[in-house]
Order: structure tokens, then sequence, then C-alpha cells
């Protein structure tokens, strides 16, 4: 099994977990096996479900039509769903997390 | 030692055809060598710009060519692909290794390029319109631009389109209204400010200083520079204003060429979407950030006179060639239709790839 694999098998438990430098306390997304700035090995490890959002959009594209963001959570950014009261800025949190054709779809609400 | 174009030749790009990906790059090579002087024993390089998953496709090319190069490669760098393999070239060619290398760039309308799956960071919006519209956005946000303005961008390189038998919409008339109420794909971002991929084929041949002196009209390279930041839309720039590696690319091709901005008559920008022409007016130094939408409106340099992506479609290693050879026709003034410019010294070349996390400048010079 892969990391990637790994990662889905958690979130298919319900579990987000990312890579993590245990020496340079940081996140890594896409997830790596080490770390870039020291070469360490990484480890999977939960974010902090906190983040902000930096900008949003909508997507009229057909079976996904629906506003979507890119967040920041622990220094690290990822692209989700929102609904359209959160703003630009507003401090998110992942409230759904799901495996849709092997993709990761996320879901930020606002804190 | 410097490096120069000597000749170019770009197929017709069309949605799909019969062709395999080797067959449409002899057909385009071909008529390449029947451009120059230089002979097909001299051709010491062959490099093969596309994202297809097909194996040895230099040596394939090169076999049914009867040509046996020094080196035969093929370079994929997503949609940076075709200048990626000019940069390869050239450096082969001012190092002495080569003296004359064909660059050839192939792609099918399903490439595999056309979608990073690498990049988990994108999620469920994984397509590049996607990472668009958030630059599009932050730009509308921070910057006042409007959706008019990258119709103004639209309209334009369709346009220029209409003047280029090669081009993917040659005969698709579209005027501002039209562009305006196209379907909306990914807000701001309607059906006509997105570039469609495509199936096309672009070659071009590069020689040394000395093979230049039987050259009728090399164009040469001044500065040629290419910035890869990662890969992943979560690599981008901190605040989506800006697309850091063209700024890093430009900045360091100028400084090459002992050149600034305002020395440029003509140039081919990456407009895959409109946002990313406006982008890249900012982020070569043509204006400053945040001014854009009132460049398009100055016409100070010819800008996308192929029509752009956005016109003449995007077969994804075939781009950056023909984005090159636009501009060394234009040098070369050899353009026999309506879209040749007069008075054209210098020209720029700017092609990028996966939201912007790499890009290529090449500055050249008559």
């Amino acid at each position: 099994m892969n990391l990637k694999e790994k990662i889905l098998e958690r979130i298919n438990d319900g579990i987000f977990e990312v890579t993590f430098c245990t020496k340079c306390k940081e996140y890594s997304w896409p997830p790596r096996y080490n770390c870039k700035s020291c070469f360490n090995s990484n480890v999977l490890k939960e974010i902090e479900n906190k983040g902000i959002l930096l900008e949003k959009s909508f997507s009229h594209i057909s079976n996904n039509e629906s506003f979507f963001g890119v967040g920041e959570f622990n220094k690290i950014r990822m692209i989700g769903t929102i609904n359209n009261e959160v703003e630009i800025n507003d401090l998110i949190f992942i409230n759904s997390l799901k495996i849709i054709d092997k993709r990761i779809s996320l879901e930020f609400n606002k804190l | 030692m410097k490096s120069a174009i000597d000749s170019s030749h770009t197929s017709v790009f069309q949605k799909i055809s019969d062709y395999t990906l080797p067959e449409l790059s002899c057909k385009s090579i071909i008529n390449l060598l029947g451009n120059t002087k230089i002979d097909k024993k001299e051709i010491d390089g062959i490099i093969v710009s596309s994202c297809s998953n097909d194996q040895y496709l230099g040596n394939i090319i090169s076999e049914m060519l009867g040509l046996n190069p020094k080196i035969s490669t093929k370079i994929d760098n997503l949609c940076n692909s075709g200048t990626s393999a000019i940069f390869l070239a050239h450096s082969l060619i001012s190092s002495g290794i080569c003296n004359a290398v064909i660059v050839t760039g192939i792609e099918k309308q399903n490439s595999p390029g056309n979608k990073l799956i690498w990049d988990l960071t994108r999620g469920i919006y994984d397509l590049p319109v996607h990472w668009a519209s958030l630059f599009a956005k932050s730009h509308f946000r921070n910057f006042n631009t409007n959706e008019e303005d990258l119709a103004l961008i639209s309209e334009k390189n369709h346009k220029n389109a209409n003047k280029n038998p090669n081009a993917l919409f040659y005969n698709k008339k579209y005027n501002f209204k039209d562009i305006l109420e196209s379907k909306k794909v990914v807000d701001p971002l309607k059906i006509l400010d997105c570039c469609y991929p495509c199936e096309g084929a672009s070659s071009l041949l590069m020689i040394s200083q000395n093979l230049a002196k039987r050259s009728e009209n090399p164009i040469w390279i001044k500065g040629i520079s290419q910035s890869n930041q990662g890969a992943s839309f979560a690599n981008i720039s901190s605040d989506m204003k800006s697309i850091n590696s063209t700024k890093i690319a430009a900045k360091e091709a100028f400084l090459q060429a002992k050149l600034k901005p305002k020395d440029i008559d003509i140039a081919e920008l990456h407009d895959a979407f409109t946002i990313l022409e406006i982008l890249a007016y900012e982020d070569i130094g043509f204006i400053d950030k945040g001014k854009g939408s009132e460049f398009i409106k100055q016409n100070n340099i010819h800008v996308n006179t192929r029509g752009g992506l956005l016109g003449c479609g995007h077969p994804i290693g075939a781009t950056g060639i023909d984005q090159t050879n636009e501009i060394v026709l234009q040098l070369q003034e050899k353009m026999t239709n309506l879209r040749q410019k007069k008075n054209c010294n210098r020209g720029l070349v700017h092609n990028m790839a996966a939201a912007g996390t790499s890009s290529t400048i090449i500055v050249l010079e008559k």
C-alpha cells in the first residue's frame, strides 16, 4: 500500500491525516515520505481542524455545480466545497470528508 | 556560443485525426526541412515535446525520417513542454554538443497532460479551469478587473485566429457580446474565456552560430529562462495575485538579453484562460501589478497575433513551439497573410504549466 492509498484508507475511516515532520514541525501536502527541508521521515498526523478561506468561486460544471474555495490549514492548502455564506478570510473547519473517484472530497464550513 | 532558430513549421490544429503522434510529427518535420538550407544529414539532435504516454518517440521519428542524431529524447513538462524542449535544444547548441537540433511538439486531444492527477490539493475541483477561476476571482477582488476586461482578451485573440489558417477557430467568429454571453463554466470564466484541448504538431530547427552563416534569416535567442516552483496548486504564490514562476523567468531572461519589457515589439503570451494573459502582462513587467486590464486597451505591443491558445486551440506539447514559431515568422517577415506586423525587431514567448508552477520566457531578436 503506498502513501496515498494509506491516506485514502484513513479517510474511509473518517480520519484526515497528512504528512508531518516531527523535527521541523511542518505539515506537507500532497503527502511525501520525507520532509522537503531536512529529509527526515515524515509521519502521518491529523491536521488541526481550523483554517482560513483564501479565495472562492462557483463551478457550473454539470454534476459538480457548487461553491468551492481554497482553504489553508496549518500552512497547507486544499480546495473544498463551501456554502455561499462562507466569506474570504473567514475561519473554517472541515465538516465532511469522503472519497469520490479516488479523489478527496472536502467540505468546509464557517467556524 | 549563441543559438538561433532557422526555420519553422506548424500543421493545422484540429480536434481529431487518424494519424499517430509519430506520423503527425514526421509530416511537420518534412515540411520544416523543406524550408531550410541545412541538410538532413547535419541534424544531430531531436527533442520531442509531448505529454503522451507513447514510448521512444524520438527514436521512432528519427527512424521514420532516416535521421541518426547524437541525442534523441522526449520532454514532458505539461503545458510548458514546448519551450522546455527549446530550452534543452538551446543548451545543447550553446554548449557545443550539437549544431542542428529539431524540436518537434505533438499532442492528441485526449492527452493525459490535460489533468495533473498527482495534485491531491485540488480535491474534486481538479480541472485547470478551477484554479484559473480562483486567480480571476482574486484579481477581480484586489484590482477591480471585470468580466468585460476578460472578454476583450478573448475577442482580440479570436479575431487574430481568424487570420491564422492553422488555428482551430480560424473560421469561428465571436464578437464581444457572444463572449460575454457564452456559457458559464466556473465563475467568472465562461467557455470563451477558456482554451480548447486539440490535436496538433509544430516543429522548428535550431542551429549553432556557425551554421547560422548559411541561414537566410536566423532569429537569435537573446535570453531564455525557466522557473519551476513545484507541481501542486498548494505551491502557487501566497496571495494568488501573481504567477511567481513567470516573474522569476522573465527577470532572468531580460537580464540575459540585456533588454527590458519596453524593448519588446511583439509577444506570445500563455492565454490558456483569459485571466492568464492579464497576469502575464503584469508578471513579465509590461505594466505594473494590478493594471493588466489597462494594458490591453493601450495597444503598445502586438500580443498573440496567431490567436493565442484561446483561438488556436491547445495541443499541449505543440503549443510552446507554435508560440515560438509565430514570433520567428513575424521577425523574419515571412507571414504571407494579414497577420504580418511591421517593424518588429524583438519578440517574447511566455509559456507556462499547472497553475503557474512552471513558466518559460524566451526573448528573440532578428
